[in-house]
């Protein structure tokens, strides 16, 4: 038992292949993060030094302080090297120690920086950063491997990729499933998750990229109710389907859609891009080979040819050796730091030594500073309520069909959505005739843990054929009004003619 | 030896990020440490009806209310079309933005500084065709807002208050008048410091705000 166990744990975590979803992930991952990064560059004395307003993430959490905050030029330096080694890890130049510097300043930036800069990808990122430094990932399709393959005497001829163990990738691997398995618990946490109510808020929400599909999908709450289950199974199954040889190709397709919808929907970007990164370390290595075939093929159709194996010509008679390698690596590294420290002193981030430096205050309309510094508004009714809606049937204990038009003997279902926190109230649903009188009343007290309130009219007699309206009362006041149109004939009318 | 050493690296990893799903399961000690915001995986875990935004005010010497958040040297937008002011949920930082805007200015002596929450239903962020689609009434939005805390030029916290969510459920509860007495009775002379109120508990001297 215990020898079949540590064989299949050798099979799994010790087995050797020439590590190309590695690489995938290292050259891809760095870019990824680079669209993050680069802007905030501009911003490096405001967010992270003590010249301008960093937001440490100890200070949300009530701890001392383990980081220090930088002087203005050492953050600078030292952004403008994150930088370049984000670079450098993904041409795979120094890769290991370009991984171990990315991976300790891109954390530490990102602790410096709670309100712009530190989310769940900042840590997704360091995480894969330290797996990635672990492996050979610029073992194959690397400036590394190019530099190694030319120190080989020429007569060696053609080499072989290099392999080595895939723990690293397991690793890599389980850790994205995790992640997963603790977003499913997140929205375990929440129940109003599986009513779709909290995906509803986030679509609405204008915090991140415009998201137009995501407040299109609002309009259909029924569907994110099943979108909801749908994720959180996946995201529970995930760690254990990809490894299925029938699940696999599945599993990354739907979690590939999940995460190209997330920016349709809720306007993220470098989240859903980072995801899409690592699924290149579920790539087999015959997938990736196969994939490097067909690039070269596509680069050669349009005129452009490299060489993957070194050529048996004539001796070169100078080979870079990795020492000069670290050498330059090193240059570029001081040389980017000083560049940068310079080019951001002459930008003068806040204006100051510029003709009209220090720049002054700007003023605010005195009457808008009254209205948000006196007394606090109370929420008006209607803003209490978020919809009102009329069909007839519901599904996730959401309306799933919006209807104007029923017939005769028909059930109106009347569902009406508030805007959490809401006091406890009392919500009428009131049915009025095409001249406005009030036909029938119906109230429900909704606490103030329910987000909706539900009610029901039978479209039949004594009402006639004709137009209504159902109209949602709160505290006497009108807040709106859905009409409907009965169809068809009552029954008497039919059976009397 | 070297594969002594990855068994080892590969059980205690797996063990670490197991250890964040146990915590994250079952909320044992999530807020102990920012280490373990680094195994916690919370993403989305909170969400909110309303819209909000920061505003940092500064009241000078002769009665002008000037902008301190974004400085006059522009906005830095981290994550979309948001200043960075505007992802301090919890207020934590607004102050700090405050005083860098001031020390890299020019400006008359200030009387005091003031953090602004701005909110609004989200439902109001709907564009007009979709909204039109789904009501029948026009769009009336309104801000509604809730002054977060009155602070001295030097960024000593004189008053704070709660979001608007937190005024909003407290005032749902607080139609209780026995509720209401016993939390006055523990109100402090002095404002509490912001970075006590972790998790979902309310610091005593930071509930509603009826006497500002």
């Amino acid at each position: 038992m215990v020898r079949r166990l540590k064989t299949r744990w050798n099979e799994f975590f010790h087995a050797r292949e020439v590590p190309y979803g590695m690489a995938l992930v290292r050259i891809s991952l760095p870019l990824v993060l680079l669209i993050g990064a680069i802007p905030r560059w501009w911003h490096v004395r405001e967010l992270y030094s003590l010249d301008g307003s960093p937001s440490p993430l100890w200070v949300s959490y009530g701890t001392t302080p383990f980081l220090p905050i930088l002087a203005a030029p050492v953050a600078v330096a030292l952004f403008s090297v994150l930088i370049l080694s984000l670079c450098a890890v993904s041409v795979g130049w120094m890769t290991r120690l370009s991984l171990i510097v990315s991976c300790i300043l891109y954390a530490g930036f990102g602790l410096l920086d709670a309100m712009g800069t530190l989310t769940k990808y900042t840590v997704v990122a360091t995480h894969l950063m330290v797996i990635l430094s672990l492996s050979e990932c610029g073992a194959v399709w690397s400036v590394d491997a190019w530099l190694r393959r030319r120190s080989q005497p020429a007569t060696q001829g053609i080499i072989d990729s290099p392999k080595s163990s895939v723990w690293t990738l397991r690793l890599l691997q389980l850790f994205v499933g995790i992640v997963y398995l603790g977003a499913a618990i997140t929205k375990m946490h929440t129940p109003a998750y599986f009513s779709g109510d909290q995906l509803t808020f986030w679509m609405l929400g204008n915090t991140n990229l415009e998201n137009r599909l995501g407040e299109t999908l609002t309009l259909y709450p029924w569907l994110l109710a099943i979108m909801a289950y749908i994720t959180i199974i996946w995201e529970v199954l995930f760690v254990f389907l990809v490894y299925s040889k029938v699940w696999r190709v599945p599993t990354l397709v739907i979690g590939l859609i999940f995460h190209v919808l997330t920016y349709y929907t809720l306007g993220l970007i470098i989240f859903p891009l980072m995801f899409i990164a690592t699924y290149f370390a579920f790539i087999e290595p015959h997938e990736a080979e196969r994939m490097a075939v067909w690039a070269r093929n596509a680069l050669r159709r349009v005129g452009l040819t490299f060489r993957r194996r070194p050529s048996l010509r004539v001796p070169r008679s100078f080979a870079p050796r990795p020492a000069y390698a670290a050498a330059a690596w090193c240059m570029m590294m001081a040389t980017g730091a000083v560049i940068g420290v310079e080019v951001e002193h002459h930008r003068d981030v806040y204006h100051k030594r510029g003709e009209n430096g220090p720049l002054p205050l700007k003023v605010m309309d005195s009457q808008l500073v009254h209205e948000m510094l006196g007394p606090a508004k109370p929420i008006r009714p209607k803003d209490l309520y978020f919809a009102f809606d009329v069909g007839s049937s519901n599904l996730g204990g959401v309306l799933s069909n919006r209807r104007d038009t029923f017939s005769y003997g028909e059930r109106a279902l009347i569902q009406c959505s508030l805007h959490p926190p809401h006091p406890d109230m009392w919500v009428e649903v009131n049915l009025h005739d095409a001249d406005d009188v009030v036909l029938k009343r119906v109230g429900t007290i909704v606490p103030r843990e329910d987000l909706r309130a539900e009610f029901f009219y039978d479209m039949k007699e004594p009402l006639l054929p004709g137009e209504y309206d159902f109209v949602l009362k709160y505290d006497g006041e009108e807040l709106t009004r859905r009409r409907v149109t009965l169809q068809g004939q009552p029954p008497e009318l039919t059976a009397s003619r | 030896m070297k594969r002594c050493l990855s068994n080892t690296l590969i059980v205690g990893y797996l063990s670490l990020l197991m250890y964040g799903v146990f915590c994250h399961a079952l909320y044992y000690r999530i807020n102990d440490h920012p280490g373990m915001y680094f195994i916690v995986w919370d993403m989305y875990c909170g969400w909110s009806a309303y819209e909000t935004r920061n505003h940092i005010v500064g009241e000078g010497a002769s009665g002008q209310f000037y902008e301190l958040a974004p400085g006059p040297w522009g906005e830095m937008k981290p994550h979309g079309d948001l200043d960075r002011r505007h992802y301090d949920y919890n207020g934590f930082h607004s102050i700090n933005l405050a005083l860098n805007t001031l020390r890299q200015t020019e400006h008359e002596p200030m009387a005091r500084l003031y953090v602004v929450e701005e909110a609004w239903p989200r439902k109001y962020n709907l564009p007009d065709e979709l909204w039109a689609q789904r009501y029948t009434e026009p769009k009336d939005m309104q801000s509604y807002y809730q002054l977060r805390g009155t602070y001295t030029p030097d960024g000593q916290a004189i008053q704070q208050w709660p979001t608007l969510l937190t005024r909003l459920q407290q005032e749902a509860l607080l139609n209780n008048p026995r509720l209401r007495q016993d939390m006055q009775k523990g109100k402090p002379f002095y404002a509490v410091d912001p970075t006590s109120n972790l998790g979902n508990v309310t610091p005593v001297g930071y509930e509603l705000p009826t006497d500002r």
